[in-house]
C-alpha cells in the first residue's frame, strides 16, 4: 500500500483493521478543532476555536492537503454543516450563523444572523452543536454554562436567577435544551430538554435524532440519548425555560426519584473510564466503510477512544450495548486524546476526527482520519437481549467456543445532583447455556436477568476459526427493559 | 569625563532611543555584574561591557569636595565602565523616623558626584530606608515614599541622571512592576523615573515575567540571578526563557546586570565567563522566537494559506484587511442605556454539588460585553460593535485585545482563571454613551435586530433591522489622524434619519436616508483602559490594598474617617447607609455593587456619577472587598 511510505509518525494501524493518519493543518493554526463537514462537492471545511473556518480538498496524502481560508469571525464555533457548496450553517456562541460565499471566489463574503434566541451568559462552557434535520432545517443543541465560570451582568436573552444555581446551569433561555430551527419560518423552537453537556447532535440515516451527554451533576456516567420531541432528559436546569413548569418551583429542589420518573432513560450507558469519559459526536458508520455498517459511534472527548454502539430493539423502544471501536494512543498508532467532531468522506469511507482539549487535561488537539485497512477484526458485532440472556453475533466465524470463557456481572448507575456515579449494586452472574447457532454466533442464559441494568459480559478466550483472538473482550448492555 | 565611558554611554542612548519597531539584536543588550569596581578587568576580558558598584561605594558622599576630588581623579584613571550603580540610600523615608531634608541633601550630593564619575543611572532598592515599621500604615508610608520621589526627581533630571525603583523580595512598599509602575504613573517623569526589573525578585514575589512586557515603557534597567540560591544564570540552569522571552517582547534594549550570590565554590572569578555565555545563548533564543512571532504580527490575516489568528495572543489586522474578532469582550464601564438590550443577570447564592444545596458564599457576575464583533484595523483603530444593541459600543486606539486570559498560552490553551476576559490594550477613544443615537423618522431606536454583516472590500458593513427599516452601518477610521471615525448608516428606503448631538461629533447629513457621523478621539477617556493586574494574583486584603493604590481610590475617599469627593471608606463594613429613600446596612453585596456599578446608590451629599466604573476583574473586585472590608 502506498501509505507505507510516508513518514511514520503520520500513519498508524490498529492491528491491520484501521488506518489512521494524521493530517497536517495550514501553518501557525492553533489545531484546536470545534467543528467539521463536507459539501457536495468534497471540500472539508474545519472550524477552530479561535475565529477562523478552512476548506481544503482533502489527498491521499495526508501532509499535502492545501488549505485556503474561507471565512473569519467565529467565537467558538461547535457546529458547521454545508447545505450547498459556498454556504455553510455555523452555530457559534453567540448565535446560528448563515455563510455564504455569494460572489464564488472562494472566500466568504456575506454572515448573516438566523438567530440569537439561544441566550449567552458570557460563561465558557455554552458551546453550541448543530446537525441538519433531513428536511432544509436543523436541530441544535445549547450546551449549559459551568460552575467554574461566571456570567456577566449584562447577558445576551433572557436570565434566570433559579436557573443560575447548580454545577452546570441554565441562566439563560434555552440553554441545556436541543432546539429546532425552521428556515420556512425563520423561527426557533424548542425539541427537548434536560441535557447536561450535549456536545454533538447526530441524525442518523433512519432519521433519529442522537445526542451523546457528559457524565457529571445528574449524569453518573456518559449516556447516549436517542432524542424524541418534548422528552426531557433527566438534567433538571433547562426547566426553567420550560413554560409549562411551575414558575415558582426551582427544579434542582425536584427529588431524585422524581426526576427519575419525569425523564427518558439513556438508551445506552456507557461506563465511565472503562468504555468513554466524555461523549462527544455521535456518527453512524456507512455502507462503504468495510466493517459495522450502520452502527453508531460515540467520540471520546477525554480519551484516545471511540466508542461502538450496537442497538437493540425490545418491545418497540431501543436500548443496546457498547464497546470500543478504538482504544489507542497515538503513540502507539492510535488516536489522539481530545476526540470531538466526527465527518465522513463524501465517499463515506473515511472518517475525519477533529480533536480539541479546552482546557482541561493534556493539550491534544488536530486533525485525524481513519479508513478500514482491509482486515476484518474478530469482533462481537451485535449484542442482542433475549428472554433468558444474551445473543452474540461475531465478524468471523468462531473456532473454539467451548473453549472460551464467559463471564457477566450486573449493575446500575444512580444519577444525582452529585457529581458523576459509581457502579452500583454489582452482582457476580451465573451464565449457562452457552450455545452455537450457527458459525457467527451463540446465545448465552444469565441469572438473574433484571431491567433496568448495565450488563458487562467478558469474553476469554474466544478465536476465529482462522485463529485471530477476540478484538474486544467486554461488552456493556444497557437493558432498560426486558422482553415482555 | 573619561573618552570610553562617553563612548559607551553615547553607544547606549542611541540603542535605548531605537523604536522597538525594528528588530533587536543580542548587539542591543550590555552585560555586567553587579560587584566591585576592581572586577572590571576580568570580566572585560571575557566580554562584559560594564561594572554595577554600590552608589555609596563609589560616590562617596560623606568625603569632602576636595577628598571627593582626588577620588575622583584616581578612579577616572583606571578607565572601568560603571554606567549603573545600586545601594542606594540607607536614610529612613518612610514612617515615623522619616528625614526627608537629609535624604535629599544625601541625594543631591550622590547626584553631582555619580554624574561626575560617569554614572548614568541609580537603582533605587534601598530596602531598610524605605520599610515602615510594623503596623504602620501602609498607605501613608507609601505617600511618604512619592513625596520624597518628587523631591528628589529634579535633582537626577537636571544632572541626565535615571533613577531605577526596584521592586525587592518581601517588599511591601513596591512588591511587583505593576506597584512601582504606578507610582512611575503617579510622578510622571519618563525620562528620569522608571524600574528596575529584577528577575531574582519578581520570581520571589510572583510578578509574572509577562509584566515585563506590560509595563515595558517603564523598564529602565534589569537585574537578574537564578531563583535557587540566587546563582548567576547557568549555575543550576534554571529555564529563565519566560523572563528573556517578555524582555524581548517588551523592546527592551541597554544594561543587563547579573545581581547574584557568587558563594563558594562559586566566584566572579571562576564562573563569569559561562554566565555571559548562557545569558547570550538564553536571549539569543528568545531573539529568534520573537522574530518568528512577530513575523505573522506584521503580516496578519493575508490572503489564503493561513488563519487570521494564530497562536499569538495579541492578534492584529490591517487598514486594508481588517480582522473581525468574535470573543467575549469587556465592558469598560458602559452606563446601562447603551446596554438597554441586555438582560441582567445578579448575584448568586454558592450552590454545592456535593451536598446538593445552597452554601454560604455568593457568585458575582463579571463586567463583559456577550455578543460583540472586535473589529481591529491595525495599531491604529479598534472598535467594539454590539449585535444585541445594534451599536457601536466603544472605539480604542494603540492596541487591540490581549487574548491570553481567554486562549492561554499556546502549549496549555486554558483560561487562565474564573474571570477570563480579553484585556484591552491601547487607549480608549469613544465610548457610547446614553440612548441609541439614531433615531428613524423620530422614532427611537426599539428593540433593534442584528442581521448580519457583508464583506466589502475587506470592510464589513453591518445590517440591522428596527421599527422594519434595514439599516446599513459601516465604521470607517481616518487614515490622518489616530482614533478619529467616521460611522455611516444608511437605509434603502425613504426613512428619515435623526442623530442626537454629542461631543466630539461632526454630523454630515447629506441625504435624509444617508448620515455619516465623524467623531475625534476623547481625551477624557486616555486613561480607561488601565492594565489591569494579572488574575493570578492572589486574592488578599494585601491585593486589594494595591488596587486600592493602583486606581488611586485614595484620591476621594479617605480611609480614616476625613472628608474628600467620595464618603469615608473608614469602618464602612457593617455601617447603616441612609439614602434619600432608604437606609441600607454596607454588605458585602453593597460594597460589590459600588465597585460594579458605583451610582446606582448615591449617599447624599455628594455629587451623582462622579466616580467611574474601573475595569475590574472578578478576582480584583474580591480583593478590594476584602480590603473594603478590613478597614
Amino acid at each position: 500500500m502506498k501509505f507505507f511510505f510516508l513518514p511514520l509518525i503520520l500513519t498508524g494501524f490498529i492491528k491491520g483493521h484501521l488506518l489512521i493518519e494524521d493530517i497536517t493543518l495550514p501553518p501557525k493554526t492553533p489545531p484546536e478543532i470545534g467543528a467539521l463537514c463536507f459539501d457536495e462537492l468534497g471540500q472539508l471545511y474545519v472550524a477552530t476555536r479561535r475565529n477562523d473556518i478552512f476548506v481544503t480538498t482533502p489527498t491521499k496524502a495526508p501532509d499535502n492537503f492545501k488549505w485556503k481560508l474561507f471565512a473569519s469571525g467565529f467565537h467558538n464555533a461547535c457546529g458547521i454543516y454545508s447545505p450547498k457548496p459556498g454556504q455553510l450553517l455555523v452555530s457559534q456562541m453567540a448565535e446560528l450563523t448563515e455563510v455564504i460565499d455569494s460572489d464564488s471566489d472562494g472566500v466568504a463574503d456575506t454572515y448573516n444572523n438566523l438567530s440569537n434566541q439561544i441566550g449567552l451568559s458570557g460563561n465558557y462552557h455554552e458551546t453550541n452543536a448543530l446537525c441538519p434535520d433531513g428536511k432544509g432545517g436543523f436541530f441544535i443543541a445549547a450546551g449549559t454554562a459551568s460552575h467554574n465560570g461566571p456570567t456577566f451582568w449584562n447577558t445576551n436573552q433572557p436570565y434566570s436567577a433559579t436557573g443560575r444555581r447548580g454545577r452546570n446551569f441554565s441562566s439563560v433561555q434555552w440553554r441545556g435544551w436541543v432546539m429546532h430551527y425552521n428556515p420556512t419560518t425563520q423561527d426557533l423552537t424548542p425539541f427537548a430538554k434536560g441535557f447536561r453537556m450535549h456536545n454533538g447532535i447526530f441524525l442518523d440515516s433512519k432519521k433519529r435524532l442522537w445526542c451523546g451527554d457528559n457524565q457529571g451533576d445528574f449524569r453518573a456516567t456518559s449516556p447516549l440519548y436517542l432524542v424524541k420531541k418534548d422528552h426531557f432528559y433527566g438534567h433538571p436546569s433547562s426547566l426553567v425555560w420550560d413554560p409549562k413548569f411551575p414558575k415558582d418551583q426551582d427544579p434542582l429542589n425536584l427529588p431524585q426519584d422524581k426526576l427519575d420518573q419525569m425523564r427518558t432513560p439513556a438508551t445506552v450507558l456507557i461506563p465511565h473510564k472503562a468504555m468513554n469519559r466524555s461523549c462527544a459526536d455521535v456518527t453512524e458508520i456507512p455502507k462503504n466503510f468495510g466493517i459495522y455498517p450502520g452502527q453508531l459511534l460515540v467520540a471520546d472527548n477525554n480519551g484516545h477512544r471511540i466508542t461502538r454502539i450496537m442497538l437493540d430493539e425490545v418491545n418497540g423502544e431501543l436500548q443496546g450495548a457498547c464497546t470500543h471501536f478504538i482504544n489507542q494512543p497515538k503513540e502507539k498508532g492510535g488516536l489522539r486524546s481530545g476526540n470531538n467532531r466526527f465527518t465522513w468522506s463524501p465517499d463515506g469511507k473515511q472518517l475525519y476526527i477533529g480533536q480539541t482539549v479546552r482546557g482541561w487535561g493534556k493539550l491534544a488537539e488536530g486533525l485525524q482520519r481513519i479508513s478500514f485497512a482491509g482486515k476484518i477484526p474478530f469482533d462481537v458485532e451485535t449484542l442482542k437481549l433475549t428472554k433468558t440472556g444474551f445473543h452474540l453475533r461475531t465478524t468471523l466465524p468462531i473456532k473454539n467456543l467451548s473453549q472460551a470463557t464467559i463471564t457477566a456481572t450486573s449493575f446500575e448507575y444512580r444519577d444525582s445532583h452529585k457529581y458523576g456515579g459509581k457502579r452500583l449494586n454489582t452482582k457476580k452472574l451465573k451464565v449457562s447455556e452457552i450455545t452455537q447457532i450457527d458459525p457467527h454466533s451463540f446465545t448465552i442464559a444469565i441469572d438473574p436477568l433484571d431491567p433496568q441494568k448495565v450488563y458487562s459480559i467478558t469474553l476469554k478466550n474466544l478465536n476465529s476459526s482462522d485463529n485471530i483472538p477476540l478484538f474486544n473482550r467486554t461488552f456493556y448492555y444497557t437493558a432498560n427493559q426486558l422482553i415482555k | 569625563m573619561n573618552p570610553t565611558i562617553n563612548r559607551l554611554l553615547a553607544i547606549l542612548t542611541v540603542t535605548l532611543s531605537i523604536s522597538s519597531a525594528t528588530h533587536t539584536s543580542i548587539d542591543d543588550f550590555q552585560f555586567g555584574i553587579c560587584g566591585k569596581p576592581e572586577i572590571y578587568p576580568t570580566i572585560k576580558a571575557s566580554g562584559f561591557h560594564y561594572v554595577e558598584a554600590s552608589t555609596k561605594l563609589l560616590t562617596k558622599p560623606n568625603l569632602n569636595d576636595q577628598a571627593f576630588a582626588s577620588h575622583l581623579k584616581s578612579h577616572l584613571k583606571k578607565q572601568y565602565q560603571i554606567p549603573v550603580t545600586n545601594s542606594f540610600i540607607s536614610i529612613p523615608l518612610v514612617g515615623p523616623k522619616k528625614d526627608h531634608s537629609s535624604g535629599l541633601k544625601y541625594a543631591t550630593t550622590v547626584f553631582e558626584r555619580a554624574k561626575k564619575l560617569g554614572v548614568k543611572k541609580i537603582v533605587f532598592g534601598s530596602q531598610g530606608s524605605r520599610t515602615p515599621p510594623d503596623h504602620y500604615d501602609l498607605q501613608t508610608a507609601r505617600r511618604e515614599f512619592v513625596t520624597f520621589l518628587k523631591l528628589i526627581v529634579p535633582e537626577a533630571q537636571k544632572r541626565g541622571l535615571v533613577i531605577c525603583l526596584e521592586p525587592l523580595t518581601k517588599d511591601n512598599l513596591m512588591p511587583t512592576l505593576a506597584s512601582a509602575a504606578a507610582m512611575c504613573e503617579e510622578i510622571n517623569a519618563p525620562q528620569t523615573l522608571g524600574i528596575t526589573a529584577d528577575f531574582w525578585h519578581m520570581m520571589n514575589n510572583n510578578d509574572e515575567a509577562d509584566n515585563i512586557r506590560k509595563f515595558a515603557k517603564h523598564i529602565k534597567h534589569i537585574h537578574l540571578a537564578e531563583q535557587k540560591g540566587r546563582t548567576p544564570p547557568g549555575i543550576n540552569n534554571q529555564d529563565l526563557s519566560a523572563y528573556w522571552d517578555a524582555l524581548v517582547a517588551s523592546g527592551y534594549k541597554g544594561l543587563i546586570s547579573i545581581e547574584a550570590s557568587w558563594r563558594s565554590p562559586i566566584s566572579i572569578k571562576t564562573h563569569h565567563a559561562r554566565s555571559l555565555q548562557v545569558m547570550k545563548k538564553d536571549l539569543q533564543k528568545a531573539i529568534q522566537k520573537s522574530k518568528s512571532q512577530t513575523g505573522s504580527k506584521i503580516t496578519p490575516h493575508p490572503e489564503g494559506r493561513i488563519s487570521s489568528v494564530t497562536y499569538n495572543n495579541n492578534p492584529l489586522g490591517t487598514p486594508q484587511k481588517p480582522l473581525i474578532l468574535r470573543t467575549y469582550l469587556p465592558d469598560p464601564g458602559l452606563d446601562q442605556q447603551v446596554l438597554a438590550n441586555h438582560h441582567h443577570a445578579g448575584p448568586s447564592p454558592k450552590y454545592s454539588p456535593a451536598v446538593g444545596r445552597d452554601v454560604p458564599g455568593t457568585y458575582f457576575p463579571i463586567n463583559g460585553i456577550p455578543a460583540a464583533i472586535a473589529v481591529n484595523h491595525g495599531k491604529g483603530f479598534s472598535y467594539a460593535w454590539d449585535t444585541t444593541e445594534c451599536r457601536l459600543l466603544y472605539t480604542w486606539s494603540d492596541g487591540f485585545l490581549d487574548m491570553h486570559p481567554y486562549w492561554g498560552t499556546s502549549d496549555q490553551g486554558n483560561r487562565t482563571g474564573f474571570g477570563y476576559l480579553p484585556s484591552l490594550t491601547g487607549t480608549m477613544t469613544y465610548m457610547a454613551k446614553g440612548n441609541h443615537p439614531l433615531t428613524l423618522n423620530s422614532q427611537p431606536i426599539k428593540s433593534p435586530k442584528f442581521l448580519g454583516y457583508s464583506i466589502t472590500n475587506n470592510q464589513p458593513t453591518f445590517r440591522w433591522k428596527s421599527q422594519d427599516t434595514t439599516i446599513h452601518t459601516t465604521i470607517t477610521p481616518s487614515p490622518k489622524q489616530n482614533g478619529k471615525f467616521t460611522i455611516t448608516h444608511h437605509t434603502e428606503n425613504s426613512t428619515v434619519f435623526g442623530h442626537a448631538n454629542l461631543p466630539h461629533t461632526t454630523i454630515n447629513h447629506p441625504l435624509p436616508n444617508h448620515l455619516s457621523i465623524t467623531i475625534s478621539p476623547n481625551p477624557n477617556l486616555k486613561n480607561q483602559i488601565k492594565s489591569t493586574t494579572s488574575d493570578s494574583e492572589s486574592i488578599s486584603i494585601k491585593t486589594g490594598e494595591k488596587l486600592f493604590l493602583k486606581y488611586s481610590c485614595q484620591m476621594c475617599h479617605t480611609i480614616d474617617g476625613g472628608k474628600s469627593h467620595g464618603p469615608t471608606l473608614q469602618k464602612l463594613h457593617g455601617k447603616k447607609r441612609k439614602f434619600s429613600d432608604t437606609t441600607i446596612t454596607a454588605d458585602e453585596t453593597y460594597l460589590r455593587e459600588s465597585l460594579t456599578h458605583p451610582n446606582a446608590k448615591i449617599v447624599p451629599g455628594y455629587q451623582p456619577n462622579y466616580m467611574p466604573k474601573f475595569p475590574l476583574q472578578e478576582s480584583e473586585i474580591t480583593s478590594l472587598v476584602l480590603y473594603l472590608k478590613s478597614l
